[in-house]
């Protein structure tokens, strides 16, 4: 930062040098008092002394022993040995989120989800949902039991009734979202042959679109496989593909490829080029090197206009549309062009002919065949709106007499009320979901359906991809797969689904290419397609002039409202699940509910603010919710998540409010955007649990370290800030003296890298982190009161060049609209730093926090008696402290409330009570477990073996992590390469000389459009510090 | 005699320094004694609960010398050493001595698929780690060395006092069993470059917090 003129900021309140944010910049826990009650005063204190030592006289009556028990297994299956964790290959199926996993057990409990590193889609990355899904197995608002309207039922009574019904019915409709498990759809194809059904699907975020563009474009009504790694020009436009859609987990893997550098002498210095078009701020806009925000209804204008712009550079036709003002758009066709045959176009806007147009540049480009691939199509996105739409006239008109939901389109359908009148209408209706859920309540049956890891199954989410899916646990409470409910209704193979499964891949999956057994012990088997390889350069054959004709007669104007999946809640078939409440989301940063997201100017305009409730009304249905000024969104333009107010998902899942209904139809595809909302301000003074503005960078602004490509070619260290302190012998690298002894490290030295180039926010890790940690969930007033307790936090810094001194005249004002329209955005992982000069540890009055000779900053819960002074003077405030007792606490109801949730927990780490500090180990439960595992074989670890919960599954490979005394291991190698480049510490002036590293942030920009000058010239970099050489860092 | 006795006592107690030098004594001494019980707290050394089986580890190990890892199945390889399940008894116990009333009630166990609820003997506090594959595999202690002398016990007692310091004494003097083991190589080399004697498990971090509590 330091070396730029650019300024960061974390969010509107420190641009705006609000009056909180200046109050709080030295104040670690910002808010207090928030009920409003009288703090605890210190003659308080010999009260609660004396409690204190009556409480020790008390605990000494107890002179004899606590009984234990300790009670074996009766018959010890072989593969179980108590205290050993057992691995199963599973795969976790969301929507488009579809990851390949290891599940962790121990003692016949899953406690943790990991990447499996043999899959070809996601390489052994997962997501945030993933990770947490593991938690939704313990959800004690489930299911027990089937039920029949509200009375339990046995599922031989069930089993009879509806066997009956159905017998009687002539009609029966099967309503699913996408399933993209072929052996799941084999078993419908067969109930519905069986009772003259029909399987409709739908997905609450649409595809219909590009698979019906595709049809007629490319003759194929699919979603076509992505390949970004294969691209060095990405354009996004309103299409979040590195967080939500189609494939993230894989594309995020794809894009991370394109984005790698090394600084080695003959290392890789290209990178691609992404250009982002989109009206909220994603993950994937934060990621790209140019940014512009657009408003929905310019979206498909945008597209004709590029479509013209390339097409003119390539000899077709340009089509007669309006021209649209977009920054960036000409630098993009150019780039386009160039990189002709290397170029890829997505967009994931629900409509035929944006998504027309999209082919239509696609094909100009020669994508199709070298970026796109027809041949390797998705299964994701199979939901199609108009058989959905046929269905709810068809419901209403009464021709299904039963209806089988598999999905909830009470909650996630916008013709939800057209559906709930259907319902009554049919003569039977059943629901197959793991609780009384939106739709369910309508239905005259819930046949209880498990969870994942305790189902049989197996998805595809490319053609040849297969992924398997087995139990790790036998059915917590009476339920059944959804499967095995159909097999038994259709009297097919007894209702084993498990030997169904089976015979389904001998039959027509494996073709013996890989046996059974070694399929379910792998997880995985990929055969790839079969025409994989083969020439796909499919011509297209859409037509542009209609489509733009189309585009031509989208309306725009007024404010319009923009709906979106974020990466944790999704389309929040998860919402029950407390730890993605309290993930924040990698840009605003806002946990537990959703917002009315606005840009500032917008807000301006509407006379709002942050901490107001606006009433955001349209076409009759109106909700209202709390704003949130967002840098970078599109003037004009509310972006609201979708996934949030469930009423019927639980205590932790019922909240935000649900813009689902807001979404309708439009030339028969559903509609995620709408014009002319009117926005009435009907509150203000609410506080949103957001963890943004919890800690300041004090000033320091060399946390993150940024350049760009050309520079970056010119000199690998560009970007870097390499400070100095003044001596007597003239200025030297603040690592060259040192108060300190340092700490001598024989054995090995744990150490991390993070590439700030190839993380993109997902989230990933830190539900990892919380899933492997026994990270508490404080709820949302906690996290108000910036006492959440996440090990690691995604920093995000936007940044901007615009003159934001200036915050009282007109002209000030505009200023920072400018700034906040367009920033720049770095997101930072940041945990503890392990620091070898740890500033945590000379002052903890107990000797509470001390270092191993291994690196390791570490943290003794037991000796703690909290005085902070520790967080206090953590440089990189990641020391947390544990307010309350967060378990066993009715004030904190969550899954560590119940019994069932606390099954979650890792058996290897301490559950830590109220009163003490906690922070990032390292894992050090992994790193003692991969130590002992190396001994017992006698060996030295070997690299890879050891990971990190955060670095196990992160999906682009951001994170590495490793000893660095290994000359062998990959850390070794990345800093042998780096240090002398991209590798940075944080804050390497103040001298804590950290075990963690980061790699600067290169963003593949023109330096013309760069929003900095750059304050060191080349030649300073060049030249700077070659007298004296940096001490050793590790 | 006595009187003089007396006079000199009252003398004594009149005198302030002694007065409030016995006074000390027995504060200090009261609170050495408090401190001592409370540092017992939660010492449980040579706890001995009746078990709901009374089976006799003399006879199992002193007598028939039966390897402590036949039934405790897990001490080489992972964190508990496990108690048998009801599965290792039958091992033997379906062929012999079927009929003691003992034994019948490992077959009453199985036939009503209820698990026996043996009580824990040895009870470490639930922030303190310990594993034992890394104790027995790797650095090759014998069994007796925490649990005492098992082939003479009737009933299971823990022998040891299992506190923290007991623990640091053990890591403080014992030596590290490096032999054969190419993970302890780089580390004995080092020591024997800049010690003299013999390198104590104290010296690779064995007394490091984050070794047994995380």
């Amino acid at each position: 930062m330091e070396n730029t003129k650019k300024r960061y900021w974390k969010g509107i309140e420190e641009l705006k040098n609000d009056i909180n944010v200046v109050k709080n910049a030295d104040r670690e826990f910002n808010i207090d008092n928030m009920e409003g009650g009288e703090p605890t005063h210190r003659r308080d204190f010999l009260k609660v002394l004396g409690f204190g030592m009556a409480a020790v006289t008390l605990a000494s009556c107890d002179v004899g022993a606590p009984v234990r028990k300790t009670i074996p297994y009766l018959n010890k299956p072989l593969d179980v040995e108590p205290g050993i964790a057992n691995y199963y290959a599973s795969t976790f199926v969301d929507g488009s989120d579809v990851c390949s996993v290891l599940v962790k057990t121990r003692e016949g409990r899953p406690v943790k989800i990991e990447g499996n590193k043999l899959s070809g889609i996601t390489g052994g990355g997962t997501s945030a949902r993933a990770q947490a899904s593991v938690l939704s197995l313990y959800d004690n608002e489930k299911l027990k039991t089937p039920v029949k309207g509200e009375k339990a039922i046995d599922w031989k009574s069930l089993d009879k009734e509806i066997k009956a019904a159905l017998a009687k019915s002539k009609n029966v409709a099967i309503v699913s979202n996408t399933i993209a498990s072929p052996t799941s759809k084999a078993a419908i194809a067969e109930f519905t042959t069986k009772y003259a059904g029909k399987h409709i699907v739908y997905d609450a975020s649409s595809m219909s679109a590009i698979r019906e563009a595709n049809a007629t474009s490319f003759g194929a009504a699919v979603i076509p496989g992505y390949r970004f790694d294969k691209a060095e020009v990405i354009v996004g436009i309103n299409c979040d593909f590195l967080g939500t859609w189609v494939s993230p987990v894989e594309f995020s893997k794809q894009w991370a490829k394109t984005r790698r550098l090394s600084s080695a002498k003959d290392g890789k210095r290209s990178m691609s080029r992404h250009y982002q078009f989109e009206t909220g701020m994603t993950i994937t806009g934060a990621a790209a090197d140019y940014r512009s925000s657009v408003k929905p209804s310019q979206e498909g204008l945008l597209l004709a206009n590029l479509y013209n712009m390339v097409a003119s550079k390539m000899g077709g036709t340009p089509v007669p549309a309006s021209k649209v003002e977009v920054a960036y758009l000409d630098k993009c066709a150019k780039d386009l062009v160039a990189a002709k045959g290397k170029a890829i176009v997505v967009s994931a806007t629900n409509n035929v002919a944006i998504q027309t147009l999209v082919n239509a540049i696609n094909g100009l480009l020669g994508s199709v065949g070298n970026t796109i691939d027809f041949s390797t199509p998705y299964m994701v996105g199979q939901g199609s709106d108009s058989e959905m739409s046929r269905f709810i006239t068809d419901l209403n008109g009464g021709v299904y007499d039963a209806v089988i939901f598999m999905s909830n389109p009470i909650y996630e359908h916008p013709e939800y009320a057209k559906i709930a009148q259907g319902i009554k209408k049919a003569k039977l209706s059943i629901s197959l979901s793991d609780r009384v859920n939106e739709t369910a309540t309508l239905c005259q049956y819930t046949a209880a359906t498990s969870h994942y890891l305790e189902n049989w199954g197996d998805a595809e989410v490319k053609k040849g991809y297969f992924s398997l899916m087995q139990p790790t646990i036998t059915n917590i409470y009476d339920t059944r797969q959804a499967e095995a409910s159909l097999l038994t209704w259709a009297d097919i193979s007894g209702g084993d689904y498990q030997q169904y499964l089976k015979n389904n891949w001998n039959s027509s999956i494996l073709n013996g290419g890989k046996s059974w057994v070694q399929s379910l012990h792998d997880g995985i088997f990929e055969a790839g397609s079969t025409s994989e390889g083969a020439n796909n350069a499919l011509a297209f054959t859409g037509n542009v002039a209609s489509a733009v004709a189309s585009i031509n007669s989208i309306k725009s104007g007024g404010i319009e409202l923009h709906t979106f999946e974020n990466i944790t809640i999704g389309s929040g078939s998860q919402a029950n699940n407390p730890w993605l409440q309290e993930t924040p989301d990698p840009i605003s940063k806002v946990t537990w509910e959703n917002t009315a997201a606005v840009s500032q100017k917008t807000a301006n305009d509407l006379e709002i603010a942050q901490g107001d409730i606006i009433k955001i009304s349209v076409q009759g249905s109106e909700i209202e919710l709390p704003v949130m000024v967002q840098p970078g969104q599109a003037n004009d333009t509310i972006s609201v998540a979708l996934g949030y107010g469930r009423t019927a998902a639980g205590k932790a899942g019922n909240v935000g409010v649900n813009v689902y209904p807001m979404i309708s139809t439009v030339n028969g595809n559903l509609s995620y955007w709408k014009t002319g909302v009117k926005v009435e301000k009907t509150n203000s003074g609410y506080t949103l649990a957001q963890t943004q503005t919890h800690e300041t960078v004090m000033g320091r602004q060399a946390v993150v370290q940024e350049s760009i490509l050309s520079e970056y070619v010119k000199n690998v260290k560009a970007g870097r800030f390499e400070p100095k302190i003044a001596t007597s012998e003239g200025p030297v690298r603040p690592y060259s003296i040192s108060l300190w002894n340092g700490h001598d490290k024989k054995n090995h030295s744990w150490g991390m890298v993070i590439d700030l180039n190839t993380c993109t926010g997902c989230s990933n890790c830190l539900v990892s982190c919380q899933s492997e940690n026994n990270v508490s969930v404080v709820g949302k007033k906690e996290v108000a009161r910036a006492r959440e307790m996440h090990w690691i936090r995604l920093d995000r810094y936007y940044s901007s060049d615009a003159d934001i001194t200036d915050t009282w005249s007109v002209g000030g004002l505009s200023e920072m609209e400018k700034a906040s329209e367009s920033p720049e955005v770095v997101i930072q992982p940041m945990m503890c730093q392990h620091c070898s000069n740890a500033p945590c540890e000379t002052v903890c009055p107990v000797l509470a926090t001390t270092h191993s000779s291994e690196g390791l900053n570490q943290m003794t819960y037991n000796r703690c008696v909290g005085t902070r002074y520790c967080a206090n003077n953590c440089p990189y405030k990641v020391r947390r402290f544990n307010w309350w007792k967060y378990f066993e606490n009715d004030d904190f109801d969550f899954h560590m409330n119940n019994e069932l949730g606390r099954m979650v927990l890792n058996p290897d780490v301490t559950v830590r009570s109220r009163g003490v500090i906690e922070k990032c180990s390292m894992c050090v439960q992994r790193i003692q477990l991969g130590k002992l595992e190396a001994k017992k074989e006698r060996r030295r670890p070997v690299d890879g073996e050891i990971e990190t919960a955060c670095s196990q599954s992160c999906p682009t490979g951001a994170i590495t992590f490793g000893d660095m005394l290994d000359p062998e291991s990959r850390v070794s190698k990345m800093l042998e390469v780096e240090r002398e480049g991209r590798a940075f510490h944080v804050l390497e002036e103040i001298n804590v000389q950290p075990q963690l590293n980061y790699l600067t942030k290169i963003r593949n920009k023109d330096k013309a459009d760069a929003k900095w000058q750059f304050v060191h010239t080349d030649e300073d970099n060049a030249g700077a510090h070659k007298d004296e050489e940096p001490k050793a860092h590790s | 005699m006595a009187d003089r006795f007396k006079a000199n006592l009252q003398g004594l107690a009149a005198n302030k320094t002694i007065r409030s030098a016995v006074i000390w004594m027995f504060i200090l001494l009261a609170t050495k004694a408090s401190l001592d019980g409370l540092y017992g707290i939660g010492v449980h050394q040579g706890y001995a609960p009746e078990q709901p089986i009374a089976f006799s580890h003399k006879l199992h190990v002193g007598e028939y010398e039966i390897n402590c890892a036949y039934c405790h199945t897990g001490v080489y390889k992972g964190k508990q050493a496990g108690i048998p399940s009801a599965n290792i008894c039958m091992n033997c116990h379906n062929a012999i001595k079927r009929e003691s009333p003992e034994i019948q009630k490992i077959y009453t166990a199985l036939e009503n698929d209820q698990p026996i609820e043996w009580i824990r003997v040895h009870n470490l506090p639930d922030l303190a780690y310990f594993n034992h594959a890394q104790h027995t595999n790797v650095g090759g202690l014998d069994c007796t060395n925490c649990h005492g002398e098992i082939s003479n016990m009737e009933v299971v007692q823990q022998a040891k006092s299992l506190t923290m310091g007991w623990c640091i004494d053990c890591h403080r003097e014992t030596n590290v069993n490096g032999k054969d083991n190419a993970y302890y190589d780089q580390l004995m080399d080092a020591h024997t470059k800049t010690a003299a004697g013999p390198m104590k498990v104290e010296d690779i971090g064995g007394l490091e917090c984050a070794r047994c509590h995380y």
